[in-house]
């Protein structure tokens, strides 16, 4: 079970104006707006946080479809900076996820599994045979096999796994 | 409120998030925000913000949740309404 995020960084600094009243308090928990709160780059933080649970998000759907806006029980856990690398652990509805993002060039990724073991059995792939399900949910009409895509801006990412 | 004056009220908020202005300009009850308009599910937190202020009204989590499409957000902000 994955979901992938993507931001553009520059295309979300003209979509969406983080600093106005409300936001952060509608979208982040107490712990990730003290992250935010804390962190160098508060706005690399905003949009990091916010492609985690937009990750986590999708990865839920496929354990259980519940469509919803509901951002602030995605829980970040815990957040681990390595580098350009970030690694989290997300609790939502009782479930555990684990998320690998990475910040690069004005863009951010994000990948996240159910299991901390399956990021090696992901693999990205190009905009071809992908279909939707009574969900709306994407997979691959080839293989069959769930897959995850997000775009944004000048950036694509569609993911699957093995 | 009526649901028709709701509507027009809705549409020029909504409107500056639109991906899919033909979606737009069909716009009924039944539109989504996300699979029909193409909205940015980050600039949802915007429409729920700028509801709050244009109805004079507090939108809570539980009713946020909720607020995907124009016949749920118009019952929100009726039983919002309601409540003042």
């Amino acid at each position: 079970m994955i979901g992938n995020d993507v931001v553009d960084l520059a295309l979300a600094k003209k979509e969406s104006n983080w600093k106005r009243k409300g936001f952060l308090a509608k979208l982040f928990t107490a712990f990730e707006q003290e992250l935010i709160n804390n962190s160098i780059n508060q706005e690399d933080m905003v949009w990091i946080l916010w492609s985690i649970k937009e990750s986590t998000y999708k990865a839920y759907q496929r354990l259980h479809f519940n469509r919803g806006f509901y951002p602030t029980k995605i829980e970040v856990e815990s957040l681990e900076h390595i580098g350009k690398q970030y690694f989290s652990k997300i609790l939502l509805f009782g479930i555990h996820f684990y998320g690998e993002t990475l910040v690069e060039n004005q863009v951010i990724g994000t990948i996240v599994v159910h299991k901390n073991t399956s990021f090696k059995n992901i693999t990205t792939i190009k905009n071809n045979s992908i279909s939707k399900d009574d969900n709306g949910l994407p997979y691959c009409t080839i293989t069959n096999k769930s897959v995850s895509i997000s775009h944004h801006g000048n950036y694509e990412s569609i993911i699957r796994l093995n | 409120m009526n649901k028709q004056e709701i509507i027009e009220k809705l549409k020029p908020i909504v409107k500056p998030f639109v991906k899919n202005e033909e979606a737009f300009a069909n716009l009924s009850d039944k539109t989504d925000f996300i699979t029909d308009l193409n909205i940015n599910s980050a600039n949802l937190v915007d429409i729920v913000l700028d509801v709050e202020e244009a109805f004079g009204i507090d939108i809570d989590n539980e009713s946020m949740e909720k607020m995907l499409n124009i016949e749920n957000t118009i019952e929100i902000i009726q039983s919002k309404l309601a409540l003042k």
